[in-house]
């Protein structure tokens, strides 16, 4: 099922409820492992990624297909996750609070995380960058996206995202090094 | 000793976070059923926010007639108790009470008697020649010089 079959069912009112189920089959699991990489708890990705289906459906009218519908859902997706780290953030109101000491947390805890040791010690070097340089570094590294297709879903030049890729790798290795 | 370089592309690209059995299969329902509750919920907030409009627009009008009409009823009311009466009726009450035309005046109010005086006013002297008029002053003894 193509991008234009989902966007044609949607388009008719007779096929819109198909369409949109159609829709969510196609990038729920993507979606889901794209915010659950950013957001590491199972239940804060899973509200977020119904939260993100909402906003497409109550949305989908103003989709003007300028961009694909994968860009258009993953654009959704990437900025419910950044506000949601930014409410965690400000929820605390204390400046020491650091999200990425909470996220190291949850890697230790969940026994929905499991993984041999380098592979640990990466997920908890990469919580500890900045949102957006983890958002890219996710999309790059696990995701294997394209830039130009990464400039398309976070509207950041192609330079930009590269040298903040190469930086945030830099970073990373030094943090697992730090570690041994 | 010293530590070894890491090479983050060298790593196998593993997905270490897991997910509920069978979560992705549940997924698109609980997504269906939520879009569902948010248009339901979007419906009666639409439907409510109807009726409160209706009912505020209402409530406008109202309260525009209201403040429009306040004026009119007030005269109504006022002349009503009046408007029962004749003229000769009233005329009578006041001989009765003995109710002196100073007095009468003295508690209207000013800019009644002078709207009064500028509808109801009549020249007295309309259909008398000046000729008659003379006669009249000569007969009752009055030296008013006429226009």
């Amino acid at each position: 099922m193509t991008d234009k079959d989902i966007i044609d069912k949607i388009r008719n009112s007779d096929s819109l409820n198909m369409g949109f189920n159609m829709l969510v089959r196609k990038y729920q699991e993507r979606i889901y492992w794209h915010v659950r990489k950013m957001v590491i708890d199972h239940d804060d990705a899973d509200d977020i990624v119904q939260e993100v289906f909402v906003k497409v459906w109550k949305n989908i009218g103003k989709f003007r297909e300028d961009s694909s519908l994968f860009t258009w859902v993953y654009r959704i997706a990437t900025n419910e996750c950044l506000n949601f780290l930014k409410k965690k953030r400000n929820k605390f109101f204390l400046p020491i609070h650091n999200l990425g000491e909470e996220l190291i947390g949850k890697i230790n805890e969940s026994s929905n995380i499991s993984g041999d040791d380098i592979q640990l010690k990466l997920q908890k070097a990469l919580v500890k960058l900045p949102d957006k340089q983890r958002l890219v570094f996710n999309m790059k590294y696990f995701e294997e996206m394209k830039f130009e297709q990464i400039s398309k879903i976070t509207g950041t030049t192609v330079g930009a995202l590269k040298a903040s890729y190469h930086l945030a790798v830099k970073k990373i290795e030094e943090k697992i090094k730090a570690e041994d | 000793m010293k530590k070894e370089k890491i090479d983050i592309d060298k790593l196998e690209k593993v997905n270490i976070f897991k997910v509920p059995e069978k979560y992705f299969e549940d997924l698109t329902l609980r997504i269906q059923t939520k879009v569902i509750q948010e248009k339901a919920s979007s419906t009666y907030w639409y439907k409510t926010s109807k009726a409160y409009w209706t009912l505020c627009t209402s409530m406008f009008v109202l309260i525009i007639g209201f403040i429009w009409r306040w004026p009119i009823q007030e005269v109504k009311i006022e002349n009503d108790p009046l408007t029962q009466f004749t003229t000769e009726e009233i005329i009578d009450y006041l001989a009765y009470e003995n109710v002196s035309l100073f007095e009468i005046v003295d508690n209207m109010d000013i800019n009644v008697i002078i709207s009064e005086l500028d509808n109801d006013y009549v020249d007295i002297t309309d259909g008398i020649t000046d000729d008659e008029l003379e006669g009249l002053y000569s007969e009752y003894d009055l030296e008013v010089e006429l226009l």
